[in-house]
């Protein structure tokens, strides 16, 4: 057996079928659009965690600016006062 | 399914298919194993596409062999099986193509694991020794002389195949 035969043979038995090739085709695809959404989710989640963390922050640079002015305030009504 | 990986993906199906097919002649097995090799090269494909042709093979083939390890752990032991069980010859040069498949799955599961995939290289990929060399990290005269053996073993193992017979099988 010559390597011709021995090609001729391997390309006759390892060759996917045409009808599973199509198979293969249509799972990966599937596989990757699942993954696709997953990964958008994903994205998503992360944007709206930062978006809260965000407005975590922002809502706690208020309050540290109105205790601020608070005190601010007081200390020059004391001021005025004395 | 992006222009480049779809080309890409046109490239190696056929090899990874037919490498994966070569390890226990299972179609099954075959088709999810190269699903899953096909959707991780999807998944690093930013790395994987700038990669020479030989690294980009490379790489596919040590997925595969990562993943076909890992599918042998948790698969069902007979799932596995070599061919030890079947009759030795399926028709010493039969009349179909089932009996061809079978008997070149037989002759390969026979080989060492590396040996099998220089021979898919070599006679599916239809890849010289030197791209064979350079895709699985060995010198080009150690694949010549694996060749050699494997050449003999695989055309004693199928003799009845040859003188043509295949043909007529294929038509």
């Amino acid at each position: 057996m010559d390597d011709k035969q021995l090609q001729d043979l391997f390309q006759q038995t390892l060759s996917p079928l045409p009808t599973q090739e199509s198979a293969l085709r249509s799972r990966l695809m599937a596989a990757i659009a699942e993954e696709e959404i997953k990964r958008q989710e994903a994205y998503f989640w992360q944007a709206f965690t930062n978006l809260l963390v965000g407005a975590g922050q922002t809502v706690g640079s208020l309050s540290q600016i109105a205790t601020g002015w608070t005190i601010m305030s007081l200390g020059v009504q004391q001021l005025k006062t004395t | 399914m992006t222009e480049t990986f779809n080309e890409f993906y046109q490239s190696y199906v056929r090899l990874v298919y037919a490498t994966a097919l070569s390890r226990n002649g299972i179609p099954c097995a075959a088709e999810d194993l190269t699903q899953e090799t096909m959707l991780r090269a999807w998944r690093g494909f930013e790395q994987v596409q700038n990669l020479a042709p030989a690294a980009q093979r490379a790489w596919l083939l040590t997925t595969l062999r990562n993943l076909t390890v890992d599918a042998v752990r948790k698969e069902k032991p007979d799932r596995w099986q070599s061919w030890e069980s079947q009759p030795e010859q399926s028709s010493g040069g039969g009349t179909d193509m089932s009996s061809l498949r079978l008997d070149v799955a037989k002759a390969l599961t026979k080989l060492d694991p590396l040996d099998r995939e220089i021979v898919v290289l070599r006679y599916f990929a239809d890849l010289s020794s030197p791209e064979i060399g350079e895709t699985l990290s060995m010198p080009e005269s150690t694949v010549r002389r694996r060749l050699m053996n494997c050449r003999e073993k695989l055309a004693t193992a199928l003799a009845p195949w040859s003188e043509g017979e295949t043909n007529e099988n294929n038509g």
